[in-house]
C-alpha cells in the first residue's frame, strides 16, 4: 500500500546479476571446445581483453582435470563504447567466447571448473563472478553455438587485407574497404587523446579526386607507448560490399612493412 | 606627453617581457602530463576547503591517486582486506605525500564532499581528498580510471603512472606484482623506476562532459 514497502523489499533483495553465464561444449577426438556465453543485460556491457581506457578484461579460469590443458581464451572483435571522453571496447548484449582443450592421454571425463569473471558497466560498474562446472564425459551440446563463435573469431590478416608501414612511432594501415575500424591491443596505446583511431579515404595519387570506389582506407597513428613484452596487434574491421569482417593484424614495432 | 608615456610603457614590457612570459606561462592551461618530465602544477580545495598545491611538497615524493568512492575497485582497495587501506600512512613513514584526487563530476557516481567526508570514515582515509569536479586536473595528468596512480619523486618528475598492482580485485594475472611499491622503492633508493608505465584498470573517471 504505501510507496515504502517496495522499497524496503528491493533494498532486502541482492541485486541480480547483469550478466549470467552458460557454458557449452563440443568435442573433436582429443580435442574439446567450451564456450562460454555471457547474457548482459540492456544498456551494460563487458570488456574485451584489451578494456581500452577503463575497464577489466573479462576472464575465465579454469580449473581442469589432470592431463588437460586450455588454450588462451579467444574473443570475437569487440564494439567501441564512448563516455565521458573515454573509449573502451567490449560487448553488449550477448557474446561468446571459446577455450580450446586438450589432451594427450588423459580420457574424456571428470569435472572442469569454470570461473567467469567480469566487470559491467553503463554509467556506473559492477564486477561480478560465476561459477560453472562441467562434465567432460556429457558436454553440455550446443556445437552450434561454438561453430558460429568461430566464424567469428579474427582470422590472421593476409596482404590482401591490409599493408602496414611503420616510420619512428607512426604507423600507417591502409585497406581496401568502405569501412575500417581498428581495435589495438592491450599492449599498444595510440595517441589519439580521447577519440577513436579514424580511417579517412586516401587519393591514390596525391592531388587526385577522390574515388570512393578506387581510394584506400588509410589510418595513419602515432604509437604513444608499446610494451615490450607482448606482439603488437590490433583487430581491424572491414566492411566491403555489405560484408564485415574481421582480421588480427600484426604490427611492426620499428620502421618498415610488417612483411 | 602622452606619446612619451606610451614609449615608457612600451620600453617596460619590453624589459619585463621575460617576466611576463614566465608568467603567462603559468597562467596558460598547463601541458599535459608526461612520463619523465615535470608534474603539472594544480591547486585544488581538500574536503575541509583547504587549498591544496603540488608545490606544497616540493622535494618529496607524492602519489596521486584517481578516487571515487563508491568505484567497486576503490572500495576493493580502501576496503578493510584491500591493498591501499592504511597504505597512504604506511608510506608517510617514509616521507611520501598521498593526495587522492575525486574528479567526478556534478551528479556522477561518487560525488559530493558529504559521500566524500563519509567515505574518508569508512576507507581510515587519512591523507587529503581533493576536489575536482571540473576535470581539470584529471585531464590534466591523463587520468582515466579510478584508481589510477601517478608517482612524483622529489626533483618533481613524474615517474610512473598506470595501475596499482597486476590485481584488479586480488585477482593477479601472474605472479603478483605492486608496480606502485616498486616505483615508490626505486624512488627510494634514487634508482629509475623499473616498471614506469602500465595500464590502469579499474572504473572510468566519471567526467562531465
Amino acid at each position: 500500500m504505501t510507496p515504502l514497502l517496495p522499497l524496503l523489499l528491493l533494498l532486502a533483495t541482492p541485486a541480480p546479476p547483469k550478466v549470467t553465464l552458460a557454458v557449452h561444449g563440443a568435442a573433436d577426438g582429443d580435442q574439446v571446445t567450451l564456450g562460454f556465453e555471457l547474457t548482459i543485460t540492456d544498456g551494460w556491457h563487458v570488456y574485451w581483453e584489451n578494456p581500452g581506457d577503463s575497464g577489466m578484461p573479462t576472464s575465465m579460469q579454469l580449473d581442469l582435470p589432470d592431463g588437460w590443458t586450455a588454450g588462451p581464451l579467444l574473443f570475437p572483435g569487440p564494439r567501441a563504447f564512448q563516455a565521458d571522453g573515454l573509449v573502451t571496447y567490449g560487448y553488449a548484449d550477448r557474446v561468446v567466447l571459446l577455450s580450446e582443450l586438450t589432451t594427450k592421454d588423459a580420457p574424456r571425463a571428470g569435472v572442469v571448473t569454470v570461473t567467469g569473471r567480469w566487470l559491467v558497466c553503463k554509467d556506473v560498474c559492477e564486477p561480478e563472478s560465476a561459477d560453472v562446472r562441467v562434465d567432460l564425459s556429457a558436454l553440455p551440446a550446443r556445437a552450434d553455438v561454438i561453430e558460429a563463435t568461430r566464424a567469428l573469431l579474427p582470422a590472421p590478416a593476409t596482404a590482401e587485407d591490409a599493408r602496414i608501414t611503420r616510420a619512428g612511432d607512426t604507423l600507417e594501415i591502409r585497406t581496401r574497404a568502405d569501412a575500417a575500424e581498428l581495435f589495438p591491443n592491450a599492449a599498444l596505446d595510440l595517441a589519439t587523446g580521447s577519440a577513436r583511431p579514424r580511417f579517412a579515404r586516401e587519393p591514390t595519387t596525391p592531388g587526385e579526386e577522390i574515388v570512393k570506389s578506387s581510394a584506400d582506407l588509410l589510418l595513419r597513428v602515432t604509437v604513444r607507448t608499446q610494451s615490450s613484452g607482448e606482439p603488437l596487434q590490433a583487430v581491424l574491421r572491414t566492411t566491403r560490399g555489405g560484408v564485415t569482417k574481421d582480421v588480427l593484424l600484426e604490427l611492426p614495432r620499428s620502421d618498415g612493412p610488417s612483411d | 606627453m602622452t606619446s612619451r608615456a606610451a614609449i615608457t610603457l612600451c620600453l617596460a614590457a619590453v624589459l619585463f617581457a621575460g617576466c611576463a612570459a614566465a608568467d603567462a606561462a603559468n597562467q596558460d592551461p598547463p601541458a599535459n602530463a608526461e612520463l619523465g618530465a615535470p608534474a603539472p602544477a594544480f591547486t585544488l580545495k581538500d574536503l575541509d576547503g583547504n587549498s591544496v598545491s603540488l608545490t606544497d611538497y616540493a622535494g618529496k615524493t607524492v602519489v596521486l591517486e584517481w578516487f571515487n568512492p563508491d568505484c567497486p575497485f576503490v572500495k576493493y582497495a580502501h576496503g578493510a582486506k584491500g591493498p591501499l587501506r592504511g597504505k597512504s600512512a604506511a608510506v608517510a613513514e617514509g616521507g611520501v605525500v598521498w593526495l587522492a584526487i575525486n574528479s567526478g563530476a556534478p551528479g556522477k557516481q561518487g560525488h559530493g564532499l558529504e559521500r566524500n567526508k563519509k567515505a574518508r570514515t569508512e576507507y581510515g582515509i587519512t591523507h587529503p581528498v581533493l576536489i575536482d569536479e571540473d576535470g581539470t586536473v584529471g585531464r590534466l595528468y591523463g587520468a582515466r580510471t579510478t584508481p589510477h596512480l601517478f608517482v612524483i619523486d622529489a626533483s618533481g618528475t613524474l615517474v610512473y603512472r598506470g595501475a596499482l598492482d597486476n590485481a584488479p580485485l586480488g585477482t593477479p594475472k601472474g605472479a603478483p606484482v605492486n608496480y606502485l611499491d616498486e616505483a615508490l622503492s626505486d624512488c627510494a633508493s634514487g634508482t629509475a623506476v623499473r616498471t614506469s608505465d602500465t595500464k590502469a584498470y579499474g572504473c572510468s573517471v566519471k567526467y562531465g562532459s
